[in-house]
């Protein structure tokens, strides 16, 4: 029983780790595209804006499982299966990046405009803003989005147990519902919040730490 | 010799309300080495003039000619380059939180492609030069206002520009605070030979420090030329609004002769008052009175009510006369202002 746990553990943070690197690897270039070409960005482009924003939302609006059931012959055509960690963490990438894509949107949208335009005012080009003010002073405020993204897409991996994607989620479903085993159900949700709880406080003091306007 | 030029210069912003014409038709000339002033009230337009000489807001017509060139026809990545001889410090500061003092100041340095090393041995100099050595590592979260400001103000250095935007440099910060930091401009002019551009709406910085100064208002300039002349004999009614604050105690005089007398550097160190009253022996009544140092003569003006008697009143515009003192006659009560 323990070891099971364990391994299923070690399942669930498999997907949510991979799958909020490869969401940040996608979400973050959205999220700072958006900034960048919205109505007071700096390489102001309002179609590119209204097409990364409509993209978004359509993404967002798919309720996860269903998006799931509809990413089936995509997920097979990239790594080969349905079922398993490996296959989910692809429905958790697409689910999540754009989630990511507006939480780095809403970060980097907090920097005062007066640094930005201090930075034109240097001779700084858009290149040089993004990654040398942008990131660097939002800096706080992602972390903290990189906390909230990481239990979402834990959140997430364990619906991806209801059809067959390993992990907690599938440890809860199979002894909790199929084997009336109240037991292990409740340590698996127990397990969860912990690990909820760890993510959050672990994003927040780092965040906290780090954060030099204090 | 010039080294800024502004020529009709207009930038129209689109809102929902409709076209605001915010600069109308700018001309301008900067003299290389001056302490020009910008004085307007606010909604002038002197935030949107300053940011259209680094083109931080693009004027919707006329040049601005930087060195000879004119920048509103460069491509992206020359006007980036000439950015770097035209720095700007603000009046929120506008330093990076997230970056010491020391590397604050190497930020400008690190855009132009300057080596680390060397941009670290630059930033160390300026913190000198604005009186901050030990505070290389603080944040600017634990800087005060004015330590915010001397930091802004070596980032600006940071790239030997020959230009500096200062806009509302001062605004944000103590009376005190404000003497210093216009000191240190007025230093670094001096010191390292860089045109000061200020935008205020505060007539004192301008005395303290321009040699010359454009009146805005309503997105034209009004009046410009040296300080002291601007001072003794103001023109427009923008200028006079600003030069004479306390313009509206006037309506207070009563009397039918009132002269308002202005005072040079050179008179005002004579008791001229006085010794036209013991020259004429006719009594004169002082109704207001203002001098003030400006780049160290001594500027003022005095309103006087003069005697009923037209024969005493003409020996005391004699004497005037015959001093050489600038005055003019007020013919009705607060004409002037």
């Amino acid at each position: 029983m323990f070891n099971l746990l364990l391994e299923e553990t070690g399942t669930t943070l498999y997907m949510t780790f991979a799958s909020t690197i490869l969401a940040y690897a996608i979400g973050l270039p959205v999220g700072i595209a958006l900034v960048v070409t919205g109505k007071s960005g700096i390489g102001k482009n309002t179609p590119v804006n209204i097409a990364l924003g409509v993209g978004v939302n359509i993404l967002r609006s798919i309720p996860f499982l269903i998006l799931m059931l509809a990413l089936k012959g995509f997920t097979e055509f990239l790594v080969g299966t349905i079922i398993g960690p490996t296959a989910t963490i692809v429905s958790l990438v697409v689910a999540a990046a754009p989630f990511v894509a507006r939480m780095v949107e809403a970060s980097i949208t907090e920097i005062d405009g007066g640094v930005i335009e201090a930075a034109q005012a240097m001779g700084a080009n858009n290149w040089q803003i993004i990654l040398k003010v942008m990131i660097p002073e939002a800096k706080p405020a992602l972390l903290v989005g990189l906390a909230v993204s990481m239990i979402t897409i834990l959140g997430y991996s364990a619906m991806a147990g209801l059809i067959g994607g390993g992990g907690l989620g599938s440890v809860a479903l199979n002894y909790g519902l199929y084997r009336f085993d109240a037991k292990t159900m409740w340590i698996t949700i127990a397990v969860i919040v912990v690990l909820v709880q760890i993510i959050q406080e672990l994003g927040m003091q780092i965040a906290k730490r780090t954060d030099n306007r204090i | 010799m010039e080294i800024i030029k502004l020529e009709r210069v207009g930038k129209v912003f689109e809102t929902k309300g409709g076209k605001v014409h915010a600069l109308k038709d700018i001309n301008l000339s900067v003299k290389e080495g001056d302490i020009f002033g910008i004085i307007g009230l606010s909604g002038a337009g002197k935030s949107t003039l300053v940011r259209c000489i680094n083109l931080l807001e693009r004027p919707t017509t006329g040049k601005v000619i930087f060195k000879g060139k004119d920048l509103t026809q460069m491509r992206e990545w020359e006007l980036n380059r000439e950015r770097r001889d035209i720095s700007m410090i603000f009046q929120q500061f506008n330093l990076l939180m997230q970056r010491t003092a020391l590397e604050n100041i190497c930020f400008p340095l690190e855009i132009a492609g300057v080596p680390k090393p060397k941009a670290v041995k630059r930033a160390k100099e300026l913190l000198k030069v604005v009186d901050l050595e030990d505070r290389a590592m603080s944040y600017p979260s634990q800087l005060s206002g004015g330590q915010k400001q001397r930091v802004a103000i070596a980032r600006a250095l940071a790239t030997n520009p020959k230009v500096l935007l200062c806009d509302e440099a001062t605004s944000a910060l103590d009376p005190k605070t404000t003497k210093a930091i216009l000191q240190l401009l007025k230093d670094i002019n001096e010191k390292f030979g860089i045109t000061v551009i200020i935008i205020t709406h505060e007539m004192n910085v301008i005395q303290q420090i321009c040699h010359s100064v454009a009146i805005i208002d309503e997105g034209i300039i009004a009046e410009q030329g040296a300080v002291s002349e601007i001072f003794v004999s103001p023109k427009s009614e923008a200028a006079k609004r600003l030069v004479l604050p306390g313009g509206n105690r006037t309506e207070k005089f009563s009397g039918k002769r009132l002269i308002r007398i202005v005072f040079n550097g050179r008179s005002a160190y004579e008791p001229i008052i006085a010794n036209m009253i013991l020259a004429c022996q006719a009594p004169v009544n002082i109704m207001y009175a203002n001098t003030q140092s400006i780049e160290g003569e001594s500027v003022g003006q005095m309103v006087l009510q003069l005697p009923l008697d037209d024969v005493e009143a003409g020996k005391l515009i004699g004497f005037l006369e015959s001093k050489g003192v600038m005055f003019e006659e007020i013919e009705e009560v607060g004409a002037d202002v």
